[in-house]
């Protein structure tokens, strides 16, 4: 990302993010971080043509595309199974490969959609993740439901957000929260926080772990 | 212990070393760590605790769980007090203040028990009888003094200071009750490698286990069962947690009171949580709850259940009376009165039976209890506590002294979870009492419920159902069912007694209902159940009839000839017990009410001294306080800026879809009235679409960016619908289309320039990118990069009629878009406006916004009619209905006052002039705004034959404000009707 887009760019959460530990213990129960400097494309097929995207996919980055409601991860890239005939490519922003899958798609076979500015993604770890969620998301996070890799469209107190579970032993999660709904549902968050109490990181990249 | 008069010595799961002190009507007293309140007032020798609803008499505990009728309470004091909380529920911290309710000036001296002297006059439905004269209004002056004469407490007006929170959970096994078939049933299902979660509505496990001496044989096999669940990673336990209701696909609402036994939750936790229960299977091990006996005043204070007397004795060590009389007509209180005798009371056991079973019998040998056979209470003696029974018995008639009365009329099981999806309890004759009708798959029950009242016939039920459950092999139970000093009710139900005696006979202490209440209801043809329920409330109330329903349908079925399942019985629904609503609410309160929707630049509308206004989620700027006083100041002050030079607005809340595919034209053509093969890219056109039905439904304006794809944007309130509308046509009604729709909305950030300096502002902003006529001209679009690589997307479309331009940048650079043009347009003038001036500004231009697309109004309504090509659209069959061509259709006009100064207001309603103000008129006012360009307030009207009436004077009445004003109707299009402002340039 050229340097002027990163003094322009500025988060969803931006006025509502202060790194430090809000914890009645010493040991807060959840570890959260906004993830930035990411990207995202949505690549979506015509009817009957999703095969010709899997191909185009396996094309450019060598790997298989994931099954409904997962998501693989290809040396960093990720590809989302957000809906049939849709994934999202998650990326670190600037990376070249996002630019081939899009640039490269055969307009007979499908679209691009940049959708990199749409959602603010947060980082959700620690002991308490599962419980933090459990208050408002109707899904079974439990390991042996929820996989590493599992992703699910889902409702965050009425605001649809993708829930992505990125390490079920470790109970690491990432949530793309509607940029316009996102200061709202990271206030609720945190409110809902406080009961577990939290370490809230300095922004990362994807790379980093919660 | 003198404190506690009535705390033994030895005994209970009471912490001795715990002293809690608490105040009862300000009186101090004390209890243990383990009490409940209820436990804690025993021990203190308190029996009267309160008034009843109706008639104000004396009431004591009755109970030891949440069948409570009587003992209700309130709790703390300032924002967190709680009245009718069960005496027999809460439990004891130190510090707590407890007041009786319903009551004045104290408890002891009430003045409401008039109400008690006067109770003749009071039968069932007295209200509806007696106080609904002799007008119609009557009942409205009476309804006051009536209500506060009979109640409960009264709740705190202040806000609650605690949290509450919500959780999901989910379980292949979910077992409701921690009786011995609770137990059993979550270590059966437990063992075979199930997830189950265990809910007790107490803060202890056990159940009737619980009435057991903790040096029994009982508690330990208790003490090895928990050890043996807490071990079991798959099992979850949560106590302090009522299954309130059993809902579709197996998902049971809980409520737990996770921090509601201490003064203050801990900082950040709930006081209570609900939780919603994903359940795999549910399991009902609710146990049974014990029946009263009905006889003359069986109401007064220290008449108690049999069990749970027996209950405080081994739970709590405290011994509610010293001179206990035992009047059953089953087997099941005799350990109660065996243990009364071991403890040290004199006992004497009433049986309305001619004689004892031997088993029951058994119970008593060797113990110092007087047993008398064939009995029948006669008389209560006593007001505010029980002071002597008289009975007569084979034997005669006896005068017994007592402080204590246990009344034990056998076992209902609770049914009540079983019966929430509709199922109907089965009469089952054995026991006298409603079980369980068949079951749906995936739900089973046990124990006491099914009627399996022996601890080892529960133990059993429990361990099978749980294996079963959990989809494991069924076996026999691994280890032994302890030996207990309870004894089930018997092998067959005794012969109701008849109820007697002198005094009211009470059927539901809740709500005063007596069995002459029944009986009047009979009388007056109140005979179903359910219409016995409604005329005397039995059964209603906190309690929800837990001790009375049976005793009451028995009533009924007897008067009725008929036996009980006949008579039937009444609808269970849920909650089981009363729900705080703040559990329900969670954090969804004050701020978290409901999601927000923030545009990229909210924050320096914030900063900036923005007035917000709410739009469906979204908060948008409404006005700037800085160009006024007040909104109407400032909005005029907005709307001059764009007119005179130049004004920005934020416009990210509009809609945006992305629409692509090789048949995007073919699709928009489709859903569109108008025209959209032929729009060259570069080009936006203005589109309205219609319901199916007929009705317009939204409109924007469509931009062609690339060869299939195109940019759609919507009304602010409509997004949602429309992104749906159109997913649904292309799954359903064209999924041979080739076309992908994705919102984009909150991918781009909107703004919109406009005024006769806009093209001069954006040239000066966006270095590089050429905005001149040529390259932009009207409803022209281009995306463009900047010099410095900001990247924008260029509509010239106009709301406002100057010549304007809609600017969108990814949302991440929506601020520093907005500054940027602030910076660069500050040499211009450059002012931003909020909505209040978006809306006059579009008033003035008789744009049709929202008020008018109301989803009544058609395109011919709207003036839009001549958009319609001849091809097909959604909408353009039905659009063709006579009533929708009708040709005295409300139809959009301007109205403008005929004194320059009258307002006009929307909302106001439209008559023709010199004719009455009455009825809804020929017409509504849509929008109304005062117009700075010609100096009066003008109006958008929806009115009846609207263009055939331009230059017709009519009334607008706003009946709210008493006003009625002339004006003239004329064509809504106020300023520039030929649109070449859009061109014109300073």
């Amino acid at each position: 990302m050229p340097r002027s887009e990163r003094e322009w760019l500025q988060s969803a959460l931006a006025g509502r993010y202060e790194p430090g530990v809000r914890a009645t213990d010493a040991a807060p129960g959840l570890s959260l971080r906004e993830i930035v400097d990411w990207d995202l494309v949505q690549l979506a097929a015509w009817r009957g043509r999703d095969d010709e995207l899997a191909g185009h996919i396996g094309s450019v980055l060598g790997t298989a595309r994931p099954a409904p409601c997962t998501g693989v991860d290809a040396d960093g890239l990720e590809l989302l199974a957000v809906a049939p005939l849709r994934l999202w490519c998650v990326a670190p922003a600037g990376d070249p490969r996002l630019a081939r899958l899009a640039d490269s798609l055969d307009a007979a076979v499908g679209c691009v959609t940049p959708l990199g500015h749409s959602h603010a993604r947060v980082r959700i770890g620690g002991p308490a993740a599962r419980a933090l969620l459990a208050q408002e998301i109707a899904i079974d996070l439990d390991p042996a439901a929820c996989a590493s890799g599992r992703i699910a469209r889902t409702a965050l107190h009425h605001v649809p957000v993708l829930l992505q579970c990125r390490d079920a032993a470790a109970g690491v999660f990432d949530l793309y929260l509607p940029r316009s709904f996102a200061a709202s549902s990271w206030e609720y968050l945190l409110d809902l926080a406080e009961a577990h109490g939290y370490k809230l990181h300095p922004r990362a990249g994807p790379d980093s772990m919660a | 212990m003198g404190e506690q008069p009535a705390r033994l010595a030895d005994g209970g799961r009471i912490d001795r070393d715990d002293r809690r002190r608490f105040t009862f009507d300000g009186r101090a007293v004390s209890g243990l760590g383990g009490d409940t309140l209820a436990s804690a007032l025993l021990a203190n020798g308190i029996h009267l605790v309160g008034r009843s609803f109706k008639l104000h008499r004396p009431r004591g505990i009755c109970s030891a769980g949440v069948e409570e009728p009587n003992a209700l309470l309130t709790l703390r004091g300032g924002a967190r007090r709680e009245p009718n909380v069960q005496a027999t529920v809460a439990e004891l911290w130190d510090g707590l203040a407890v007041t009786s309710q319903n009551r004045w000036p104290s408890l002891a001296l009430d003045a409401g028990a008039i109400g008690g002297m006067l109770s003749r006059l009071l039968p069932a439905g007295f209200y509806y009888k007696t106080f609904m004269g002799p007008t119609r209004r009557a009942w409205m002056l009476y309804e006051p003094a009536i209500r506060r004469a009979a109640g409960l407490g009264r709740a705190t007006r202040e806000p609650d200071p605690d949290r509450y929170e919500r959780r999901q959970a989910f379980c292949d096994v979910l077992v409701v009750g921690s009786g011995p078939a609770g137990i059993a049933a979550a270590l059966a299902a437990g063992g075979a490698g199930a997830r189950v979660i265990l809910v007790e509505q107490a803060a202890r496990c056990g159940g009737q286990l619980l009435a057991e001496p903790v040096a029994s044989e009982a508690e330990s096999w208790r003490s090895a069962r928990l050890a043996e669940l807490a071990g079991l990673d798959n099992v979850q336990m949560l106590t302090r947690t009522t299954a309130f209701g059993l809902y579709d696909g197996n998902v049971v609402g809980a409520v737990e009171r996770a921090w509601d036994h201490v003064a203050e939750p801990p900082p950040g936790q709930p006081r209570e949580r609900a939780w919603t229960l994903h359940c795999g299977h549910v399991l009902l091990a609710t146990g049974a709850t014990e029946r009263p006996l009905l006889f003359g005043d069986n109401d007064r204070p220290g008449i108690m259940l049999a069990s749970a007397v027996r209950r405080y004795l081994h739970d709590f060590a405290v011994l509610p009376g010293r001179r206990a009389v035992v009047v059953t007509d089953n087997d099941s209180a005799y350990p109660t009165a065996r243990d009364l005798a071991r403890a040290g009371a004199a006992v004497t056991l009433v049986d309305t039976r001619p004689r004892a079973p031997a088993a029951a019998g058994e119970a008593l040998a060797g113990e110092r209890v007087k047993l008398l056979c064939d009995g029948r209470v006669e008389r209560v003696e006593g007001r505010r506590r029980v002071r002597a029974l008289a009975v007569t018995h084979a034997d005669g008639r006896t005068r017994l002294d007592c402080d204590l009365v246990c009344v034990a009329g056998g076992w209902s099981p609770n049914v009540h979870l079983a019966s929430h999806l509709g199922g109907r309890p089965e009469y089952r004759a054995t026991l006298d009492a409603f079980v369980p009708g068949a079951l749906p798959a995936g739900q089973s029950a046990a124990g006491a419920l099914v009627g399996e009242y022996a601890t080892a016939a529960a133990i059993d039920s429990g361990w099978r159902a749980g294996l079963a459950a959990a989809g494991a092999p069924v076996t026999d139970p691994p280890f032994a069912a302890p030996a207990t000093g309870a004894l089930p009710p018997g092998p067959g139900p005794a012969p109701r007694p008849q109820p007697g005696g002198r005094g009211k006979v009470f059927v539901d202490l809740q709500n005063d209902v007596t069995a002459a209440d029944v009986a009047l209801a009979w009388r007056e043809g109140y005979r179903s159940v359910e219409h016995l329920k409604r005329y005397t409330t039995l059964g209603m109330g906190t309690d929800q009839g837990r001790t009375s329903n049976i005793n009451g349908l028995a009533l009924m079925a007897s008067l009725r000839g008929e036996d009980i399942p006949t008579t039937g019985t009444t609808t269970f629904r849920p909650p089981f017990t009363p729900v705080a609503l703040g559990a329900l609410a969670g954090r969804r309160v004050g701020r978290q009410f409901r999601p927000e929707r923030r545009t990229p630049m909210h924050d320096w509308h914030a900063e900036q001294g923005a007035e917000f206004v709410r739009a469906g989620p979204w908060l948008r700027a409404w006005y700037y306080r800085d160009h006024g006083a007040d909104v109407d100041r400032a909005y005029v002050a907005e709307m001059r800026q764009v007119r005179e030079g130049v004004g920005m607005v934020d416009v990210s809340t509009l809609g945006k879809i992305d629409v692509q595919g090789p048949d995007a034209a073919e699709f928009l053509n489709r859903v569109y009235v108008n025209g959209w093969l032929k729009l060259p890219i570069g080009k936006a056109r203005y589109g309205v679409m219609l319901r199916d039905d007929g009705f317009v439904f939204d409109d924007g304006t469509t931009s062609r960016i690339g060869e299939q794809q195109y940019f759609m944007t919507t009304t602010t309130a409509e997004a949602g619908p429309v992104m749906s509308w159109l997913e649904f046509l292309l799954e359903t009604a064209w999924p041979e289309l080739r076309v992908q729709v994705t919102s984009v909305s909150d991918q781009w950030a909107g703004i919109a320039v406009a005024g006769p300096k806009s093209r001069r502002v954006l040239a000066a902003a966006l270095p590089g990118v050429d905005v001149g006529d040529d390259s932009l001209p009207p409803m022209g679009v281009r995306d463009a990069e900047c010099g410095d690589g900001l990247p924008v997307r260029l509509l010239r479309v106009s709301f406002s009629g100057e010549r304007a331009y809609e600017v969108y940048t990814p949302s991440g650079y929506g601020r520093h878009l907005w500054e940027r043009l602030l910076e660069a347009g500050r040499p211009f003038g450059l002012a931003p406006y909020g909505t209040e001036a978006l809306g006059g500004l579009r008033i003035e231009k008789g744009h049709p916004a929202g008020p008018e697309l109301d989803g009544r109004t058609t395109l011919d309504d709207l003036g839009l009619g001549r958009m319609a090509r001849d091809k097909p659209f959604v909408g353009d069959v039905l659009r063709r209905r006579p009533a929708l061509t009708a040709g005295d259709r409300r139809a959009l006009v301007g109205l403008q006052p005929l004194e320059a100064g009258e307002p006009l207001r929307a909302g106001a309603l439209v008559f023709p002039h010199g004719q009455p103000n009455e009825g809804h008129g020929i017409g509504h006012v849509t929008a109304a705004t005062w117009s700075p360009t010609l100096g009066h307030d003008i109006a958008l009207a929806l009115v009846e034959r609207g263009p055939g009436r331009h230059g017709e004077t009519v009334t607008v009445a706003s009946p709210v404000h008493g006003e009625a004003v002339t004006a003239r109707v004329v064509a809504p299009v106020f300023i520039d009707p030929d649109g070449e402002r859009i061109h014109a340039e300073v």
